[in-house]
């Protein structure tokens, strides 16, 4: 119900004045809802308990979609003989290797076995690709080597465990500090909640008509526009920065 | 993932604004220090450019580019900063919409429906051909 009436007096903030709600405040000199005091408990109710993200994906080709076209018999489980794709697909969408496709492989919330088998891989690979590019080289494999066995010449599964984890455990520290330090104005509050990323991640959804766009590419000879893929080819966007 | 795909799809990334650029006290960049990517916010599409192609370079895309405008329209529309990936199918509409990142950026998510639509294509190219024939 906080919340309900959060969305009100956020879209009432945005829509209405646009700019940070201290400025909101100076440009309203009596406002109906009085937005320093509402407005103010709100931030403190968001700000203690931000609306949890959700972090996986919305699809068409979930788990439901994949058991009705697949699941013949209706067990639960789509053993290879069910499955009339190409053997390969079979074996990459069998993510954990049981040999069967069941809600296992199609599950991606963070408390998935898979979800830590990935997370692991990716420390690892975050405390050795020191140039974060993607690809570690033979100096960095054994930069990160000489690091952890130091005078020892070996690595133990100890030395492994820390080459893996502590980064993640600095990581945990740093979000810490990000969360924790007391904002000092409600525009720094929003603001911070923005960056979190806990608020608005609403982007057009499954099913309806991708916005279209024509952008250029970076050296700006070329422009490309959306919609001249439909009907020709799927398309995957790739949205992300360099840092 | 690029290489593998692209004869039967389409890839486009789409450069957006810096998700943690210098100037910005509150950004995680201890990553970015260690790799030497320091980089400003851009305040025009020039410097955007710019950084968009070190970017491409130092990260071996291979993948084509096209950059957000300068005042981040696309990726606001789309809710994509810091990163996010979609799946567009072959009439325009989402088929996949991946979770908000940098935690939500889940490629091989991505590639689980990638796959799944791509076999769902064939069976519907291969029953539009049965009824041709018939």
């Amino acid at each position: 119900m906080k919340y309900a009436i959060g969305c009100v007096v956020l879209g009432f903030g945005f829509l209405g004045i646009g700019g940070t709600p201290a400025q909101a405040d100076e440009l309203r000199p009596t406002p109906q809802v009085r937005l320093d005091t509402v407005a103010g408990n709100l931030w403190d109710v968001l700000w203690k308990n931000p609306p949890v993200r959700k972090l996986t994906a919305d699809t068409h080709f979930d788990w439901r979609w994949f058991a009705s076209r697949f699941d013949k018999d209706q067990d639960g489980v789509v053993v290879r003989d069910e499955f009339t794709g190409k053997s390969d697909h079979f074996t990459a969408l069998d993510r954990n290797w049981d040999g069967k496709l069941t809600t296992a492989d199609f599950d991606w919330t963070e408390q998935s076995k898979l979800a830590w088998r990935k997370a692991t891989v990716f420390a690892l690979t975050k405390a050795i690709d020191k140039s974060s590019d993607g690809r570690i080289t033979p100096e960095e494999w054994l930069a990160a080597f000489e690091k952890v066995a130091s005078e020892k010449g070996f690595l133990s599964d100890s030395d492994l465990e820390s080459l893996i984890f502590q980064p993640a455990a600095k990581k945990a520290l740093s979000d810490r500090r990000f969360f924790d330090r007391e904002p000092q104005t409600r525009g720094d509050r929003l603001q911070k909640l923005f960056e979190s990323g806990r608020l608005f991640t609403d982007g057009p959804r499954v099913g309806e008509t991708a916005p279209d766009f024509t952008l250029r590419t970076p050296d700006g000879k070329t422009s490309v526009r959306l919609s001249d893929y439909r009907k020709k080819k799927p398309v995957v966007l790739v949205f992300g920065s360099f840092t | 993932m690029y290489r593998h795909w692209k004869g039967e799809v389409e890839f486009l990334m789409v450069y957006l604004r810096e998700a943690h650029p210098v100037s910005d006290e509150t950004a995680a960049t201890p990553t970015n220090k260690t790799a030497g990517i320091l980089v400003k916010q851009p305040t025009s599409l020039e410097e955007r450019n710019a950084v968009a192609q070190r970017c491409s370079k130092a990260l071996h895309l291979e993948m084509p580019m096209v950059v957000d405008e300068i005042n981040n329209r696309i990726g606001r529309t789309y809710f994509a900063s810091p990163d996010r990936l979609y799946i567009v199918d072959r009439d325009g509409r989402i088929a996949y919409r991946g979770g908000p990142g940098p935690f939500g950026f889940n490629p091989y998510e991505m590639e689980q429906s990638l796959t799944l639509m791509l076999l769902e294509q064939e069976r519907a190219v291969g029953k539009e051909k049965r009824a041709q024939s018939k």
